[in-house]
């Protein structure tokens, strides 16, 4: 059985109903609307993400679903998630923000794993490099949080 | 073999008989008792051993409770004040000379010129809370007001995970409430049987665990108000706190 998906820039995708299944909005949507051939709209989601996210809950099909926050938390990101992550930092983003709305945790994590390794062992500056942040800080407040900081710089 | 390990041998073939407690990971041993009478085992001091190794973490696990309960305090407060805008206090006091004020990062050139794509706070918070130590959280606090916000917001959450597993471990009152937070002594009948017992070692790891992540949390929240530290008169361990042990010598006779 397939259903019917509808992205923002109205482009259909037919996919398998256990493939769609692993976003639990759409599962609750099938579940409150039951069968029929009307593509599901998702208007916070385009083409292009929608494309990704499919490629990527066809491939982890059978995963388990597991409960454990501690394993959640602690399991690294499989290799083949590794490279399907290497994208541009904005298709990240919009991967991790269509997660969400989709509901696909495991994606979710992934996600939000692959930015944090981003972060990690970076400084203050870098980061506001990379995610062109604003440093919203008065000059200070940042000289005091550096300051107070300094004992976590060198660890 | 595990009884010459121990150095138990009595002969070649006989060992003394023994109640001794191995540590997990040192592997130190501390007799609890060594030798037999007749009808004798002495299994009442392993019994007597284990309710002091308990009141002892529980007592532990209650006083650790109250310093992170501290910490939520504390880090709640900074979350206000950061919000308000108003984070630098101390450092206002300071000589000109010895602070070093930094402007406002401008706009790289090698910025990606894409728009700018930024995660709402629910989202920054699942990503940091990916970041394993406390130090990391820290250092990164410095890179926006959300990132500092955020930082705070997790090492709350991980400070009361940890705190709900050692209130798990602990006794409650006989109205369900936890004496923790509460002034006056308590007596507890330790023969008591509870269902959800959790055994100490379980409540010792669990208690290290908090006091673990309360110290390092201690290491940034000791930095906030260096003009405190002048003031050695003020006790953050709040109010005494005292518990009492009733053992019930129907028990004993074991």
């Amino acid at each position: 059985m397939s259903v019917r998906l509808l992205s923002s820039d109205s482009e259909d995708f037919t996919v398998a109903k256990e493939v769609a299944e692993r976003s639990m909005l759409i599962k609750n949507m099938l579940e409150d609307v039951g069968d029929n051939d009307n593509p599901i709209p998702l208007p916070n989601v385009t083409a292009k993400i929608l494309r990704k996210v499919i490629e990527w809950c066809e491939h982890h099909l059978g995963d388990p679903v597991t409960n454990d926050e501690n394993e959640r938390r602690n399991t690294e990101i499989d290799e083949w998630d590794q490279k399907f992550m290497e994208v541009d930092q904005e298709t990240l983003f919009d991967i991790i923000l269509a997660a969400n709305y989709l509901d696909i945790k495991p994606l979710l994590d992934v996600g939000c794993k692959t930015v944090a390794n981003m972060i990690k062992g970076k400084t203050a500056e870098e980061i506001r490099k990379i995610f062109n942040i604003v440093n919203d800080l008065t000059p200070e407040e940042e000289a005091q949080i550096r300051k107070e900081n300094e004992w976590a710089e060198d660890r | 073999m595990l009884g010459n390990e121990l150095k138990l041998n009595m002969t070649n073939d006989q060992l003394w008989p023994a109640i001794l407690e191995v540590q997990p990971e040192s592997l130190e041993v501390y007799p609890i008792h060594i030798g037999r009478s007749a009808g004798q085992y002495h299994h009442h001091q392993l019994f007597n051993t284990l309710i002091k190794h308990r009141c002892s973490w529980e007592m532990q696990g209650a006083l650790a409770l109250r310093s992170a309960d501290t910490k939520v305090d504390q880090l709640k407060r900074r979350i206000i004040k950061c919000e308000k805008k108003t984070l630098a206090t101390w450092i206002l006091t300071m000589p000109q000379q010895q602070v070093v004020l930094s402007k406002n990062d401008e706009p790289l050139d090698d910025r990606p010129p894409s728009r700018s794509v930024t995660l709402p706070p629910e989202l920054l918070h699942l990503v940091l809370s990916f970041l394993p130590d406390t130090a990391s959280l820290v250092r990164l606090s410095r890179v926006s007001r959300v990132y500092y916000i955020t930082a705070c917001n997790i090492l709350i959450q991980r400070l009361r995970m940890s705190m709900e597993r050692v209130k798990q471990a602990l006794p409650t009152l006989p109205d369900g409430r936890s004496y923790w937070d509460e002034d006056e002594t308590h007596v507890f009948d330790m023969y008591l049987e509870r269902p959800q017992d959790i055994g100490f070692r379980t409540l010792q790891h669990r208690v290290m665990e908090l006091k673990s992540l309360a110290e390092q949390i201690s290491e940034w929240t000791k930095q906030w108000s260096p003009r405190r530290k002048m003031n050695k008169s003020v006790s953050l361990a709040g109010p005494r706190l005292s518990l009492r042990m009733m053992v019930d010598p129907t028990h004993r006779a074991i």
